[in-house]
């Protein structure tokens, strides 16, 4: 396999020496190339992610085909759609229970700032309650503009900026 | 018009029943609280069997605030009958002639704050249990956060 090193890059790497530089080159490389996401559809953004994994868009395409049931399996949390309050914990829960290093992208106007819904019931924002790499604004976002959103934080991630 | 349904209110009487029927058509009956479960129940065997649905409509100006309107129709008639009852707070639980009534009730105590008399589990459905109040009631504030711009273009 062949990974690209340059210079410039050296101080984001915590580990010393050439292999474990490498190690960890790789290990970023990996990681971002298989963001595998959780299944969190919560509303009509759920939607446009799904056809984001679909034949016409195939998000397979950036290795995020493999939604995952299970929390403990998924390092990447794709929140599409409003947060309503009582969501709210079991969202942090789930968030809880994936395994480090771990992403979060909040898809759409209301997993960001909660979109047209200033009310009482929905969480203006699902940055109160987990942290979040990515945000994707729309309503709801088109496939492209997920596939653009995952494309970010896998160079963030490459970049060592967004660790997990 | 159901005349089954006539026969049926023949037979009862019913402290403040009106009669009325809504623009779209449907027959509306209102009765005082009280009475609503005798009326429930004679529409139940006028073939109005189907329980649709049950809303509220809060009036804080009156002192019976809360208008619950509950939605019936009927499969061999294909009509649809709406029944109407004010309280100001406290109403008698139709579960125990229309089990599906149950999160229906709920959902309008949880919204509205309408206890149900006689419902097996009156708890919030909708909300956290934990919550403060009745958010549909219109003396409650919508809530949310303030925002930064305005719709008014002047």
């Amino acid at each position: 396999v062949a990974v690209s090193v340059s210079a410039h890059e050296l101080p984001v790497h915590e580990k010393d020496g050439a292999h474990g530089f490498l190690l960890s080159k790789l290990e970023s490389w990996s990681r971002e190339k298989s963001l595998w996401p959780v299944t969190f559809g919560l509303a009509c953004c759920a939607i446009e992610m799904i056809s984001t994994s679909a034949a016409r868009f195939d998000i397979a395409r950036f290795g995020s085909e493999l939604f995952r049931p299970s929390p403990r399996q998924a390092d990447l949390m794709i929140v599409s759609g409003r947060v309503s309050q009582k969501m709210a914990p079991v969202l942090r829960e789930i968030y809880d229970q994936m395994p480090e290093p771990k992403w979060v992208i909040a898809m759409g106007d209301c997993a960001s700032c909660g979109g047209i819904f200033n009310n009482y019931a929905i969480v203006q924002g699902v940055d109160k309650i987990v942290p979040v790499d990515v945000y994707i604004p729309g309503c709801p976002p088109r496939p492209e503009a997920l596939l653009d959103g995952i494309i970010k934080l896998q160079e963030r991630v490459h970049e060592g900026v967004a660790r997990g | 018009m159901s005349e089954s349904l006539d026969q049926a209110l023949g037979s009862l009487t019913l402290p403040g029943l009106e009669r009325d029927v809504s623009a779209d058509g449907i027959e509306c009956i209102r009765v005082n609280a009280d009475a609503l479960p005798a009326l429930v129940d004679a529409a139940q065997r006028s073939g109005f069997a189907r329980f649709v649905d049950l809303t509220v409509v809060d009036t804080p100006a009156r002192s019976d605030r809360f208008e619950l309107q509950y939605l019936f129709h009927s499969m061999q008639e294909q009509l649809w009958l709406r029944l109407k009852t004010r309280t100001g707070g406290e109403a008698v639980s139709i579960v125990d002639l229309v089990p599906p009534a149950n999160w229906y009730e709920r959902e309008a105590f949880d919204m509205f704050g309408v206890r149900f008399v006689g419902h097996p589990e009156l708890t919030r459905i909708l909300m956290p249990d934990d919550w403060d109040g009745h958010p549909l009631r219109r003396d409650v504030a919508l809530g949310g956060e303030p925002v930064e711009f305005t719709t008014d273009a002047s």
